[in-house]
């Protein structure tokens, strides 16, 4: 029998160094709106492609109507629930608890590494998108333009991509 | 140095209560929370101005602390918080993500009217990006848009008087004089114009007059809803499947390209308040319906050659692209599709995505296409 780990956002809602409790169960209960909008029960599985390989069993905490109504804008909701996958996995999966972020768009920007006196020294980045309904041509192509965006910026701050699909589920992850 | 952190940290925590205030609805709210994360980057910034300036620190935290003003309508903070982090050495994915954070607080100074009076049956179209110079813009991004824009507000017009869809022909003469769209002379901010609806006369008309402010409601509503991506909320509004697949082929059509256009701002004013709406979301991110509206069907395929007409009278409804090869593929168009977005593309290289079912491709989307390209 294969032997499958979970990955269950309600973790997110007793807090991180970089995310509190409450932004924390805001960001599980986008991910559960993003998964169950897809048709996804609780247990279903999340595939892990990129510079990773592995497969997760996914468990969500239960969306109430308010949280449908909290998370109505889908672009919001897809990115919002994307970054929660993302942070988890980026322990299990890279090995960093994300421990900074700052104001960026429409969110945060995340950083990982190890606790300094001084934030964001020594860091990557985690560079999250969500995409709520796709295929992995949708998630390869997200993939290659934040390559690309890398590229042309010639930039020097490492960072770790993330691209999250809530139809398969799927979640491709890539070092810069 | 430990100041910095818990400066920050707090002015964190602050805006992510703000942004949860925010998604519950609770605005003034999470106003309140976003000016205490603000001043709290303020003195993280404050902290290390007065001890050293650590890259990439200085400039995160900058870029932050714009972005919170932003949240906080304050665009001139965030400007000033901005000109300040470039005048210093960010690395160059920061400074990158600063300009982009600049475009955004230009444009919000652009969608103000700056003393321009609108009626309430104008509004003010914005286009910025890195297309567009001060008070220039190319005519295909220009001129598509507010032939799309026309016809949305056309569309509007017919649905509301009960009009079936109509799949050929122009609007009827009262439609048209109800919402036909004037240009005024552009503006060199970035690049704007007014936009004018209906006939000079028309507008004497008390009754027609009121009809052609709540057009332009409701189709700054309907832009708003596009942006966000609620097509339910769309659908509520727009029912007949006809007229919600026009909507949300035309509303593509009208929304930044993401790269030589990236954002269109679109003003009206209403009881002598500004209503501004940002288009930000890139045209690409539109998913236009499937014809039958199943959400699984047919393998998605994409075509690319000449677009013909159907060969046959009894072909109504069905048009061919044919390949550089001379291969030719039979494509039925849905109801809303064929009149205001394929016709214009007659005769054009296109490429057409769609499903295919049988002999044929079922339309979901069409693109014009520089001749011999493939993408």
């Amino acid at each position: 029998m294969l032997d499958l780990s979970e990955l269950d956002l309600s973790e997110l809602g007793v807090g991180l160094p970089a995310i509190t409790p409450a932004f924390g169960k805001a960001l599980a209960e986008a991910g559960g709106v993003c998964l169950e909008s897809q048709g996804h029960s609780q247990g279903d599985l999340l595939q892990v492609i990129g510079d990773y390989d592995s497969r997760y069993s996914l468990a969500w905490p239960p969306v109430t109507e308010q949280a449908q109504r909290c998370w109505n804008d889908p672009e919001v909701a897809t990115e919002h629930g994307a970054v929660g996958l993302a942070v988890l996995l980026a322990k299990k999966e890279i090995g960093y608890a994300v421990i900074e972020r700052s104001r960026k768009g429409t969110g945060f920007d995340y950083w990982m590494g190890d606790e300094t006196n001084v934030p964001f020294q020594s860091k990557a980045r985690l560079e999250v998108s969500g995409i709520r309904c796709g295929d992995g041509r949708d998630v390869s192509a997200r993939v290659k333009q934040k390559l690309r965006q890398t590229s042309q910026s010639d930039g020097v701050l490492p960072a770790y991509i993330v691209v999250v699909e809530f139809g398969a589920p799927l979640a491709e992850v890539r070092q810069k | 140095m430990s100041a910095i952190r818990d400066y920050h940290s707090q002015a964190m925590e602050f805006a992510e209560l703000a942004l949860v205030a925010r998604m519950r609805g609770e605005h003034e709210h999470a106003g309140h929370l976003s000016r205490q994360a603000l001043e709290c980057e303020l003195s993280a910034i404050g902290e290390m101005d007065a001890t050293g300036v650590i890259e990439p620190t200085y400039s995160v935290l900058h870029r932050s602390a714009a972005t919170l003003a932003l949240d906080c309508s304050d665009p001139r903070s965030a400007e000033r918080i901005v000109a300040k982090a470039l005048t210093h050495d960010p690395p160059s994915e920061i400074a990158e993500e600063l300009r982009d954070l600049m475009e955004q607080i230009n444009f919000k100074r652009h969608l103000d009217l700056r003393g321009l009076a609108l009626e309430e049956d104008e509004l003010q179209m914005n286009l910025t990006g890195p297309g567009v110079g001060f008070g220039l813009v190319s005519s295909v991004d220009f001129i598509s848009r507010i032939e799309n824009a026309s016809k949305i507000l056309f569309r509007i017009v017919e649905r509301r008087r009960d009009r079936p869809f109509r799949e050929k022909g122009r609007p009827k003469k009262a439609v048209e004089d109800a919402c036909e769209v004037f240009v005024s002379v552009p503006r060199a901010a970035s690049f704007s114009v007014t936009l004018k609806l209906g006939r000079p006369m028309a507008q004497q008309r008390f009754p027609e007059f009121s009809e052609t402010a709540s057009i332009v409601d409701e189709f700054l509503d309907l832009m708003d809803l596009a942006n966000s991506a609620k097509v339910e909320e769309i659908k509520e509004r727009i029912p007949d499947p006809a007229y919600f697949r026009n909507f949300v082929a035309l509303a593509k059509r009208v929304a930044p390209d993401g790269q030589a256009v990236r954002q269109v701002g679109l003003t009206a004013v209403r009881s002598g308040r500004e209503r501004s709406i940002q288009l930000t979301r890139p045209a690409a991110a539109f998913q236009l319906p499937q014809a039958d509206g199943q959400a699984i069907g047919p393998e998605v395929v994409t075509v690319h050659g000449v677009l013909r007409y159907a060969d046959a009278m009894h072909d109504e409804g069905f048009i061919k692209v044919v390949e550089e090869g001379g291969a030719a593929h039979t494509v039925r168009v849905p109801e809303g599709m064929m009149t205001d977005i394929v016709r214009p593309m007659w005769d054009c290289v296109v490429s057409v995505t769609g499903r295919q079912k049988g002999r044929h491709i079922t339309l979901e989307d069409i693109k014009e296409e520089e001749p011999g390209a493939k993408s």
